[in-house]
């Protein structure tokens, strides 16, 4: 288990990038960092590792506190954006230092490097030197020398950016597989969604050095809890309304002289309340005529996307974009109306 | 494409040969000539390395070289790991100060160290003024002043081969290791020096090869006392007039010195092929 506990990071003097930073990863479990660059993630990452000190604060790791503990004696893998495997070494040797620098010797550390090796496919590899391998194997490399060891943590910073798309998504399932079958704590760094939804239990957003939203990757994509949140996930859509009420669970909203009902609306929101109202291009839909929870509007682009078709209309509130099922009814530019999903209507304070 | 190559380089060839291989061709021919008869004997490099003073020479050129070679990575590698871990701004001014000792005249320089080492200078008139010694140490035309000229001169080349070297080491590499649970001198000694062990042969074979046919240094603080091969050439040239004998110390120097630089391009260490 991971527990940061009033985190102060200081990068340049008295600046700080993080500030009574608080995160705790459970025992087995991966959190998953997210945010753009510059938010303070991997620098949350170099203090676990040891290779940033913070100004005040404690973290502890399977409850020894390591906040003034160089890093070789922290116990913790890491696992690099650009692999950092040693070109000098072979395979088997990158994969076995970890293990020298624990006096690790003779026929067990032979026998681990290839139960390492075995875990990340790598059979029959173990004599290459790493510039002999693809990235792929190369970070299955890194990988298998962070966990060889043991460690009661796993660090993983950005370890799929230096690879191409389709090569990600396969990686990406592999260090899944690999952190459930070792159960190893694992904190993960990334700034693309995508990635951080399909590989944690637990995604973490992050934005300049403190945490705007904690919860499973579906509550993230869903339920996103500040409008930072709802734009880095990707909500294409968002106006401005007004609380006309609260009650049963639903939230009655007005917006430019129209009413509108949303059904998830965790805030402790009150009539009266200034709010923002999100939805995704697929929670919204044309319609010839107007019904509930409708807006008119004005189709001004239709594009084909194959299984889909993306629309951009104008409304009172402003441009929408509106992704629909490409077997639905064709809509020309021209007027028409915007049936919102109260299901999927997000609302957040105006802060 | 080949043409044209070949044609752009032909004047430099052409002027490298006429006033360089083309002199270093009759000097080999002199050395192997005998002054009377003009007819070819190897008699000059025999009386070389039979004659003892030649022989001491020799072994105290080989020698100085080593010391001063050693000393120098001693002193290098501590502080290229410092410069190529500087932020690229500051490095470049700080490189330029490591540079500073190479643009100074060499005998302007030299000169310097007199000041310091002499019979009247700063080492001396200090001990001698703290009661430590009643007559002025002998520091000058020893070897202990051609190790400390030549070391001197010659640090910021080992500096600059290094740093080079060190700059290519990407800061993860090292990361990983501590995070592997080794300690600053273990991730030095297993990752930082295999991997700028370039910098290290290419600094050691300039230096050495520096030290060993060096000049303006073994004259001033050497002297005709402390001889150096390149010292023992001026006073065969210049004051035995004996240019048989000088020709064969120069043919011995330039041979050794490319001698060492096959050697150890013979035996370096595989370049880690990195990426």
């Amino acid at each position: 288990m991971l527990e940061i506990t009033d985190l102060r990071v200081e990068y340049e003097k008295g600046v700080p990038t993080l500030d009574h930073y608080d995160l705790t990863v459970h025992s087995g479990e991966l959190v998953s960092l997210l945010g753009p660059s510059g938010c303070g993630k991997t620098t949350t990452l170099r203090a676990v590792a040891g290779f940033v000190v913070p100004a005040s604060g404690q973290i502890t790791v399977a409850g020894r506190d390591v906040t003034r503990i160089p890093p070789n004696q922290r116990d913790i893998g890491l696992v690099f954006q650009s692999y950092a495997l040693f070109p000098h070494l072979t395979v088997a040797q990158n994969i076995a230092f970890g293990l020298r620098m624990r006096g690790v010797r003779g026929s067990e550390r032979d026998r681990r490097v290839a139960e390492a090796l075995k875990l990340v496919d790598l059979e029959g590899l173990g004599g290459r030197r790493p510039a002999q391998l693809s990235g792929g194997q190369q970070q299955r490399v890194a990988l298998a020398r962070a966990v060889v060891i043991e460690p009661q943590l796993l660090l993983l910073d950005e370890p799929l950016s230096n690879l191409d798309a389709k090569l990600r998504v396969t990686m990406r399932t592999e260090i899944r597989r690999l952190q459930q079958r070792l159960g190893v704590t694992t904190l993960y760094v990334t700034h693309d969604q995508i990635e951080a939804l399909a590989i944690s239990d637990r995604v973490v957003v992050m934005n300049q050095g403190r945490i705007e939203q904690s919860g499973s990757p579906e509550e993230i994509y869903k339920q996103p809890a500040t409008p930072f949140v709802a734009d880095f996930l990707g909500f294409e859509n968002h106006f401005a309304g007004t609380v006309t009420a609260v009650q049963n669970g639903e939230t009655q909203l007005q917006a430019a002289g129209r009413s509108f009902t949303a059904i998830h609306a965790d805030h402790d929101l009150n009539p009266g309340n200034d709010v923002w109202v999100y939805f995704r291009s697929e929670a919204a839909q044309l319609a010839a005529a107007p019904a509930a929870n409708s807006l008119p509007v004005e189709v001004l682009l239709r594009t084909f996307q194959g299984s889909a078709v993306e629309y951009v209309v104008q409304s009172a509130q402003g441009e929408f974009k509106v992704r629909m099922p490409e077997d639905q009814l064709r809509f020309d530019p021209g007027p028409a109306h915007l049936l919102l999903n109260p299901q999927q209507l997000i609302v957040m304070p105006k802060t | 494409m080949r043409r044209t190559i070949t044609i752009l380089v032909l004047p430099a060839l052409l002027f490298i040969f006429i006033f360089f291989v083309l002199p270093l061709l009759f000097l080999l021919a002199q050395s192997v000539q005998d002054p009377e008869t003009g007819r070819l004997t190897l008699a000059g490099y025999g009386d070389f390395f039979q004659r003892e003073t030649s022989q001491i020479i020799y072994v105290r050129t080989l020698r100085l070289g080593l010391t001063i070679t050693i000393i120098d990575i001693v002193l290098a590698y501590p502080a290229s790991y410092f410069l190529a871990r500087m932020p690229a701004r500051r490095r470049t001014l700080a490189m330029s100060l490591v540079i500073l000792p190479l643009m100074t005249n060499p005998v302007a320089r030299t000169y310097a160290w007199l000041i310091i080492l002499g019979r009247t200078g700063l080492i001396n008139n200090v001990l001698l003024g703290l009661g430590l010694i009643d007559q002025p140490a002998r520091l000058i035309f020893t070897e202990g002043a051609i190790i400390l000229g030549l070391a001197q001169l010659f640090l910021p080349l080992m500096i600059l081969s290094l740093v080079s070297a060190m700059e290519n080491i990407p800061e993860d590499i090292e990361q990983a290791a501590r995070s592997l649970g080794a300690n600053s001198l273990t991730t030095f000694l297993r990752v930082i020096v295999p991997l700028s062990a370039d910098g290290l042969v290419l600094g050691a074979t300039l230096v050495f090869t520096g030290s060993i046919t060096a000049y303006v240094t073994p004259v001033i603080l050497g002297g005709n006392r402390m001889l150096m091969l390149s010292t023992l050439l001026r006073q065969r040239a210049l004051m035995a007039f004996d240019e048989q004998g000088a020709t064969v110390v120069a043919v011995v120097m330039i041979a050794t010195a490319l001698a060492v630089n096959l050697i150890v391009r013979l035996f370096r260490p595989k370049p880690a092929a990195q990426r």
